[in-house]
């Protein structure tokens, strides 16, 4: 039918049946697949030729006006509509046949849509081109990445925000809302069967292989005393609306629902971006949601009710959630950890912090459950040694328990229609997507004989574990065999697969490339438990994609989003979310205890920002000299520069060796290239990395001024192509990120508190810059029997102390004195002694060393280092050197720099070492006696 | 028959161990016909803490933490216990081996015994196993005979070699082999079973043995064994045969536990820190008192 050419010419399609306006009440629930399965789109041809060639609002409008009205004359349904030649869906054509989101079928905004339709097109294109670009800033500044941060091959995956929401009455919102809690009810009952009697296997409403052949079925999580028979504490709905309207199941999220977190931050940036219009409309707010969390989590501590410690864990900056999690646990005010910072000790789960073992009461599971508990699991993958047994007597609650991802699989979308009769004595009021399991004798017959219109999923759903092995089902891909392979594919394993009808899903206006477009969506919901019941978030994660029938469902994949707007008739509560999070929920702020893990991620970043800052004003001063006044080939300096610059690997070391004059244009260019190589550790793009890396891991921690300071230097670098980078542009990037790293410094100090993290930030960066002023002197400037003034200058000049020296010496620069200045003037906050002082002053503010009799070994090592330089006379020392013996300064500085890492070690030994990776026991073998 | 059991396990480790967490499954589990008189587990160096409980299948099981750096590690059980014989039933009346095929058609379904009938860590169903089963479970023979007819060719056909395999051999090599240890004859007799969907389960235990004619016992030259149990029906139970000595487990046999197969009652599982290179060493002592 879609080469019918009415088709592309009737905006009112006449051959679509009628189709009521939201869902169908009571009528028997449509098959998804009712509608057209080859919904081309159906391009209004007229209307994006015009838009393409004139481009100009009004023009637009006034012949959309003019369209608008022969519709409405050939459409007698639409005539009784007020005119809306003004509204932003005026040019918009839907992209499927089926359900659209924003329009009915003869092309008039949906009831709930006319406000907004309204308040957009007096926004105008131009004024939406300008908030999608707001909006895509705000994503991008709020980093809402759901890759590993730092990861060079997975950048730039930051999530689509549509500027244009998805809108959902009250009254239909009502429903869902209803439905969803009846669903994550009857899930939470199913894995406290499962998990418990086995009833629903006894009698035979699920088959036994359910649950024994699940992949991830273990017996450790049968007969956990779980309080109120509560498995199930956060549930996510993938859903979608079929053509007739309805909103259809078509996955469930059971195990750590992920995707809440991305539809508050699309909240807030959409929310910031339209004001006025989101204002008008009565969205309701997402905030009751996380208020509902907090509370809900608080209420399950058993061991300590009044004060109880929640923390969240994550599987780590490596995994999809990263972003969420720590997201999340700003936003609730909750401590972000991960499996090695916990710690099993007289029966509790502790967090290792600085001042000790803390215990955890409540754990908000955001990792995977399989592998939970090394000792009981098994497995290679992070987990919590003898975490069970804590659960088991009652000194905690992990909220989803561990196991509840078992439901999740799509085989139990197969029979959820039979277990909510058995369970509930009730139907569903939410139907799913009709799904079939191969391992019904009835179902694998129909499987078979209609494979062409279902789509083929694995029954047991695998999740990817870092260190454990893939499902063998995950690494075939039923959507792309031939009919014949999938018939194959089936027979052989027919246990191992589910058939699902192809979903058509609704479509939807997005605005794309500066005019409304449509696409496909599907929608996430999120429902957290509370008292006996749910509390669901009165909004959502929706996602476009341009086909109607792909499977999204994961919401970490690239593509569009939408905020999810509830509208009320009435007005909502007048609250703001933006009051809401700095209200109520940050009011009771806890978590404050500094974690050893994030401890240790502060003084490696304060180490890497140092590097660094180093290392860029080393380039920048080669890079001035090479472009300079004087030809590079004639500079004095530049040989020693490039040598020190080679020493420290930041430049291939076959530039410190051969004659300037002999490799200039290579050298110019060669900069560049060592400079931004990724594949190189010690480059400066590779330091920067590590320091966007090291800043999302201790997020929680950083002010949202700093952490965009962070976010503008991975910029700076990402847009840089190293192919093209020339001596003007690394001159201005080096110059960029040392005056970034300057306000960064600038921000920490004058807004971070002090703290134990500020103190392990500081001590990583006095470490560092410590190790930085020895390595300039060293290898700049004790590597000749005479340093040249022009030497001593520039030196001066990278360690930032040119004008300290020409303010007090009115003199070319001379070694005894740049040794004196760099070395041991302890006003002079670039020198090494400087740096000693500040090293001691934070490492005696450590936890527990004001109260010790002795100074503990780092304390001792740091004042040995500080006292070695403050006993020398080094002008002395630099004025011997300028004899040619430059043993006794360069002896001093060694054994500075031996030193230094010890502190490093002890601290860190005291400090920051937690749990190293667990080994299996290895087993008795059985030769058994015969 | 009077037993006194001694199983000393030492871990020597090349570094140290900063911490550790185990589970040991050496305490026999209460059963009709064995009365443990008293079961004492001594840990060097001291746990931090010490829990009993009984695992998802019954058996009694301790679970113990170290958090103080050490670098050796010994678990000894002390235990004494009565054996009485069994009953054996009389094969020929017992079920046919149809009628306990997993799922059972009529009536509620047995999660226990069924549970037993499917996959796990160590045995996977395969049609070859079926194959090899189907020569003794002939149509409608009683499971009693038939089960007792397979541990004699499993006993027959497999060559006992402690060289052949290690713990984590496939039961698919054991059969390509037909070579093995107690482990692997009772994985292998499982995974026959289970091939024809009926339910068995892996026993962990101690065997009598007995000295060549006129020489002495040698103390502490025993060993862990492992045999089958299989499920015969509602009025017989379970059942247990011993491949690797083609008996019927009575006097000779203690038994600690049961589970799906090894991983489940393996006498000691854990995890530990640290600990670089490791040697572990066991010593059995099964000791028939007078």
């Amino acid at each position: 039918m879609s080469d019918n050419p009415e088709n592309t010419d009737d905006p009112n399609r006449p051959d679509q049946p009628p189709r009521s306006d939201g869902a169908g009440g009571d009528q028997p629930a449509s098959r998804p697949n009712e509608g057209p399965t080859d919904p081309r789109p159906l391009g209004a041809q007229p209307v994006q030729a015009q838009r393409q060639s004139q481009g100009q609002f009004q023009q637009q409008l006034n012949q959309l006006q003019q369209q608008q009205q022969q519709r409405s004359a050939t459409n007698p349904a639409s005539s009784t509509i007020e005119p809306i030649g003004s509204g932003v869906l005026a040019d918009y054509q839907p992209a499927g046949k089926g359900y659209d989101e924003n329009v009915d079928q003869s092309g008039t905004p949906r009831p709930k849509w006319r406000q907004l339709d309204q308040l957009l097109g007096k926004v105008g294109a131009e004024g939406m081109e300008r908030r999608r670009k707001q909006i895509r800033r705000m994503v991008h500044q709020n980093g809402i990445a759901f890759s590993s941060y730092g990861d060079p091959k997975d950048r730039e995956r930051h999530l689509q925000l549509d500027p244009i929401p998805q809108i959902i009455s009250s009254d239909e919102w009502s429903r869902i809302d209803s439905a969803l809690k009846q669903r994550a009810t009857l899930l939470n009952m199913i894995l406290a069967d499962l998990y418990g009697p086995g009833k629903l296997i006894a009698d035979r409403v699920l088959p036994a292989e359910v649950l024994f052949d699940h992949p991830h079925h273990q017996v450790p999580y049968h007969g956990l005393p779980l309080p109120g028979d509560r498995h199930l504490h956060f549930y996510g709905a993938e859903l979608f609306r079929s053509p007739s309207g309805e909103w259809w199941v078509v996955a469930d999220r059971t195990d750590s629902p992920g995707g809440c977190g991305f539809a508050l931050e699309n909240r807030l940036a959409i929310s910031r971006a339209f004001s006025n219009e989101y204002r008008k409309c009565n969205v309701r707010r997402l905030a009751p949601y996380f208020l509902a969390v907090r509370e809900h989590l608080a209420s399950l501590s058993t061991r300590n009710r009044d004060n109880p410690q929640i923390a969240i864990l994550s599987a780590g900056i490596g995994s999809a959630s990263y972003f969420e999690d720590s997201f999340l646990a700003r936003y609730l005010g909750f401590t972000l950890v991960e499996a090695h910072d916990l710690v099993v000790r007289s029966g509790l789960l502790m967090l290792k912090t600085l001042e000790g073992l803390t215990p955890i009461d409540v754990l908000m599971r955001r990792q995977q459950g399989n592998y939970l508990d090394p000792l009981e699991l098994g497995g290679g993958a992070p987990g919590v040694a003898g975490i069970l047994q804590v659960v088991r007597d009652g000194n905690l609650v992990i909220a989803s328990a561990p196991g509840s991802g078992l439901v999740e699989s799509p085989v139990f979308m197969a029979f959820m229609p039979r277990i909510c009769r058995a369970l509930m004595g009730a139907d569903l009021q939410m139907p799913g997507v009709a799904t079939y399991w191969g391992g019904e004798a009835d179902s694998l017959e129909l499987i078979l004989d209609t494979i062409d219109d279902l789509a083929l999923l694995p029954a047991f759903r695998q999740r990817t574990v870092v260190g454990m092995p893939v499902s063998q089902r995950k690494l075939v891909d039923p959507q792309a065999m031939t009919r014949d392979e999938r018939i194959e594919l089936v027979r052989n394993d027919a246990a191992g697969w589910v058939a699902q009808e192809r979903i058509v899903r609704s479509s939807t206006a997005v605005w794309k490339n500066g005019s409304m477009a449509s696409g496909y969506l599907s929608m996430r919901s999120f429902l957290v438990a509370k008292d006996e019941s749910w509390c669901s978030l009165s909004g959502g994660l929706s996602r476009v994609s341009d086909t109607p029938s792909e499977l999204i469902h994961n919401p970490f994949q690239k593509g569009g989003t939408k905020d999810v707007w509830v509208v009320s008739s009435e007005p909502v509560e007048q609250v703001s979310l933006l009051n809401g999070v700095s209200g109520p929920l940050s009011a009771q702020q806890g978590g404050g205890f500094l974690s050893s893990r994030v401890a240790e991620n502060l003084c490696w970043l304060g180490r890497y920002m140092e590097r660094a800052d180093a290392t860029a004003r080393m380039l920048r001063a080669v890079v001035l000299r090479l472009t300079g006044e004087v030809s590079p080939a004639e500079s004095i300096e530049l040989p020693a520069l490039i040598r020190a610059l080679a020493v420290e690997g930041r430049i291939d070391a076959g530039f410190a060796i051969k004659e300037i004059s002999s490799q200039l244009p290579e050298l110019d260019h060669g900069l560049a290239i060592s400079s931004l190589d990724r594949s190189d550790p010690n480059s400066l793009r590779s330091l920067v990395e590590r320091i966007s890396s090291l800043a999302a891991q201790v997020r929680e921690r950083l002010s949202a001024d700093s952490w965009r300071i962070v976010q503008e230097i991975s910029d700076d670098f990402n847009q840089c192509d190293a192919e093209q980078c020339d001596l003007t542009d690394l001159l201005e990037l080096t110059s960029d990120l040392v005056l970034d790293l300057a306000s960064f410094n600038g921000l920490i100090s004058e807004s971070m508190t002090r703290t134990h993290g500020f103190r392990f930030l500081n001590i990583g960066r006095r470490l560092e810059r410590s190790l930085q002023m020895i390595a300039l002197v060293k290898n700049c400037l004790l590597q000749k029997d005479v340093a040249e003034s022009e030497l001593l200058e520039a030196v001066l000049e990278i360690a930032d102390s040119i004008m300290t020296y020409r303010s007090r010496y009115h003199a070319n620069p001379q070694l005894p004195a740049v040794i004196d200045l760099l070395l041991s003037d302890e006003k002079n906050p670039r020198s090494l002694a400087f740096q000693l002082v500040e090293l001691n002053n934070n490492l005696d503010s450590l936890p527990g060393n004001q109260d010790r009799t002795q100074f503990p070994v780092e304390r001792r090592l740091a004042m040995d280092a500080l006292h070695s330089i403050r006993m020398a006379d080094t002008e002395q020392l630099g004025a011997s050197h300028v004899q040619g013996k430059t043993s006794p300064l360069m002896e001093l500085l060694g054994k500075v720099e031996e030193l230094l890492p010890q502190v490093s070690t002890e601290v860190s030994n005291r400090f920051l070492v937690h749990s190293g990776p667990f080994n299996q026991m290895i087993s008795e073998s059985l030769p058994g006696p015969q | 028959m009077q037993y006194s059991i001694t199983h000393k396990t030492t871990y020597d480790y090349g570094d140290v161990v900063p911490e550790c967490f185990n589970i040991v499954r050496l305490s026999p589990r209460p059963i009709a016909d064995q009365v443990c008189e008293s079961h004492e587990l001594t840990i060097v160096p001291e746990p931090a803490e010490r829990v009993k409980r009984t695992d998802f299948f019954g058996n009694q099981i301790e679970q113990f933490s170290i958090d103080s750096p050490h670098s050796s590690l010994t678990v000894t059980a002390r235990t004494k216990l009565k054996v009485t014989s069994r009953v054996i039933p009389a094969a020929a009346s017992s079920p046919a081996w149809e009628t306990l095929v997993v799922p059972q058609q009529q009536g509620e379904i047995d999660l226990l015994s069924t549970q037993l009938a499917f996959d796990s860590m160590h045995i996977r169903s395969r049609p070859e196993f079926g194959k090899y089963a189907k020569v003794s479970f002939t149509h409608n023979r009683p499971i009693v005979e038939a089960a007792i007819e397979l541990t004699s060719r499993i006993h027959e056909d497999f060559k006992f070699d402690p060289e052949a395999t290690v713990v984590s051999t496939p039961v698919e090599e054991v059969f390509q082999k037909k070579a093995g240890v107690c482990q692997d004859f009772a994985h292998f007799q499982i995974a026959c079973l289970r091939s024809l969907n009926l339910p068995a389960r892996y026993v962990s235990g101690y065997l009598r043995t007995y000295p060549p004619p006129g020489k002495p016992r040698l103390v502490g030259a025993d060993a862990s064994h492992a045999w089958v149990g299989i499920y015969c029906g509602p009025e017989i139970g379970w059942l247990d045969f011993d491949p690797t000595n083609d008996v019927i487990p009575s006097l000779d046999h203690v038994t600690i536990g049961w589970g799906r197969d090894y991983a489940d009652v393996c006498p000691i599982q854990g995890v530990f820190t640290g600990g670089g290179k490791t040697l572990m060493s066991v010593s059995v002592d099964v000791e028939p008192e007078a």
